[in-house]
């Protein structure tokens, strides 16, 4: 049976990169590490229940510092801004299409999937909701509309239950393309020029302002990661405000919204699972051989519905999120005698989990950034890859940067427990100002605690299972294989 | 109220460092790979190695069929992989960045230190296969 695992793993088409782009050498987590980090996150979370125990009045009114005008706004730098990210998105879509289609040597993919996916997304947790000034697929809704006035008046009032679903749809679209699209230069050129085209029709149908604040979907999920940043932009002032504080200001608003955050959530995990050696099984030894046995020749057959199998269980896996989710919003409604409805609980908890999803797509993806993120140095100066030397940097430019596998491991392990915390954290004081009664409050939270553990140590315990990805036989059966396939 | 806050950032990092030195695995020997994968027994001579590890790896058209596919290291070992195809190719290690032309039918060899820990891909450069991965674990 094994030996037989062994040759189907062997033909399976090369599924290279965990990611759309771009080499990480990352090793699995030790076990010890594993095991330190999960017990880490379980002390820890008891240490700030006991703060909120004995801190009567640890939630306050969160403080901001009025740090002044938008010297951007009235400097001009704002336009400035706007002008230089609708230029970056025409030149990616224009380097995509018709640049080299050596993915390496083409700028589009390196600044799309590096420097905007990651490098921006990381960026936006510090700075804050710059995307929203400056999206490019709106700053062309505006070059549009100042040719064309009214062109992206609503047509259609946005309907209350289509929430972020638009936005939820396409998310799920933009990371089945991440992880098993394996695109070309002008493969990620008609995505993009795609989804260009989606959003200047949802904002003809349902109207700019509308569009861009459900259906776009960087706009949704940047100004979820934007909410942990320690600044503010309200109206025409900017604020200083406490890190993380913009998650308590407000519940989400929408339960579609909650399935983004979940998404962030269980898309990485996918990421991080779906070529490790365990997850590999569950399809071939554990659903294939009995079904194998009821066609003749199975296996071109069963190639196909392992994609398939691999799809769906990344479009469903917020939704087991969600069932997890709601399990301990239930336990907490009747640790805390709440009378606020499950619905309401839902939504009031759920930017308290931001911090656990985004530290957890640090971890994953920051060496790839270190090591794929300086090559945009060299491609600025020859974008499409013909030769050119624009800036003098084309042969030039910082080398990869390779972290030490222990470094990768001491960062992740760091980064979850300071998610972990904070997440926690957020979570005692967002139940302090709902249940009114400190003591419940405070015991309401056990659940969530339980919940926030069980997120923690799931996510860093796929960090440690064996990686499966261009293993092309399994090292028990390769002999085996070797003497039956010569 | 800012003493309370004091005390729980010291119980925290206190908790944290006994969690560690609880947990942290006890000093291992150098060079002493906790799993490694034997040398699969192919017609290929066994070579004599006198310190390091050393990998054969057998690809039949571009797909591996003998060897082992992750290869396990610690840091700092001498690397000796030897491969044999049946088709003119050219090995490329990644993050290593070292490549070595493979006559058909001829056994090619590559060795290294270890130096450098991660998860390296092994790449046959002109079919774009992936052949395994050499494991270096600090």
């Amino acid at each position: 049976m094994t030996a037989l695992v062994g040759l189907l793993l062997l033909l399976l088409p090369g599924t290279t990169s965990a990611h759309a782009f771009g080499q990480t050498y990352v090793l699995p987590l030790p076990f010890w590490m594993y095991a330190f980090t999960a017990s880490a996150a379980l002390a820890l979370s008891f240490v700030v229940t006991g703060y909120f125990v004995t801190a009567k009045d640890a939630v306050r009114n969160v403080r901001t510092l009025d740090v002044g005008g938008m010297l951007w706004a009235r400097g001009g730098l704002l336009g400035v801004l706007r002008a230089l990210s609708v230029a970056l998105l025409v030149l990616t879509l224009l380097t995509a299409l018709f640049g080299t289609p050596n993915p390496f040597a083409n700028f589009s993919v390196t600044f799309f999937w590096i420097i905007f996916v990651l490098g921006f997304a990381y960026v936006t947790a510090l700075i804050g909701d710059v995307y929203h000034a400056i999206n490019p697929w709106r700053g062309v809704c505006d070059l549009i509309e100042w040719r064309y006035p009214g062109a992206f008046r609503a047509r259609v009032a946005y309907p209350a239950w289509l929430g972020y679903y638009p936005a939820l749809a396409l998310y799920m679209g933009f990371i089945w393309v991440e992880l098993f699209a394996h695109t070309s230069p002008r493969g990620l050129g008609l995505f993009l020029l795609a989804y260009t085209l989606i959003n200047l029709g949802g904002a003809r149908l349902f109207g700019r302002d509308a569009w861009f604040r459900y259906g776009e979907m960087f706009a949704v999920v940047l100004r979820l990661i934007a909410k942990m940043a320690p600044l503010e932009y309200t109206s025409d002032r900017l604020r200083l405000r406490q890190p993380f504080s913009g998650l308590l200001k407000e519940s989400a608003d929408h339960p579609s919204l909650l399935l983004v955050v979940l998404f962030m959530l269980s898309s990485t995990a996918f990421d991080g699972v779906h070529q490790t050696l365990p997850w590999v099984h569950i399809f071939w030894k554990q659903i294939y051989p009995p079904l194998a046995a009821m066609i003749a020749q199975p296996y071109l057959f069963f190639v196909d519905i392992y994609y398939y199998w691999q799809w769906s269980m990344l479009c469903l896996s917020p939704f087991f999120y969600l069932v997890v989710y709601l399990a301990f919003i239930w336990l907490m409604k009747r640790a805390a005698h709440s009378e606020r409805s499950m619905r309401e609980l839902a939504l009031d908890f759920t930017f308290c989990l931001v911090p656990i999803a985004f530290v957890y797509h640090v971890t994953h993806y920051y060496t790839l950034l270190l090591t794929q993120a300086p090559a945009i140095v060299p491609l600025v100066s020859d974008p499409f890859g013909w030769g050119w030397n624009l800036f003098g940097t084309a042969r030039q430019g910082p080398n990869p940067v390779i972290v030490p596998a222990d470094w990768v491991w001491h960062t992740q392990v760091a980064l979850i427990l300071v998610g972990h915390v904070v997440s926690v954290y957020l979570a005692h004081a967002k139940a302090l100002e709902l249940f009114p009664r400190t003591r419940r409050a405070v015991w309401s939270q056990l659940p969530m605690l339980v919940l926030m553990v069980a997120f923690t140590t799931a996510g860093l315990w796929i960090l440690s299972l064996p990686i499966a990805a261009g293993q092309v036989q399994l090292p028990q059966t390769s002999a085996i294989g070797g003497l039956a396939l010569t | 109220m800012l003493a309370a806050r004091i005390v729980f950032a010291v119980l925290s990092v206190l908790v944290v460092a006994a969690l560690w030195y609880a947990f942290r695995p006890p000093p291992q020997a150098p060079a002493q790979p906790a799993a490694v994968e034997p040398v699969a027994k192919t017609a290929l001579p066994v070579p004599v190695a006198p310190a390091g590890k050393a990998f054969e790896l057998v690809v039949r058209d571009g797909k591996p069929v003998g060897g082992p596919a992750t290869l396990q290291v610690r840091q700092g070992e001498p690397v000796t992989l030897r491969i044999e195809s049946n088709a003119d190719d050219e090995l490329h290690l990644h993050g290593y960045d070292l490549k070595v032309r493979i006559k058909a039918g001829e056994p090619a060899t590559l060795e290294f230190a270890a130096t450098r820990t991660g998860r390296f891909e092994l790449e046959l450069h002109k079919r774009h296969a992936q052949l395994g991965a050499l494991e270096v674990y600090p």
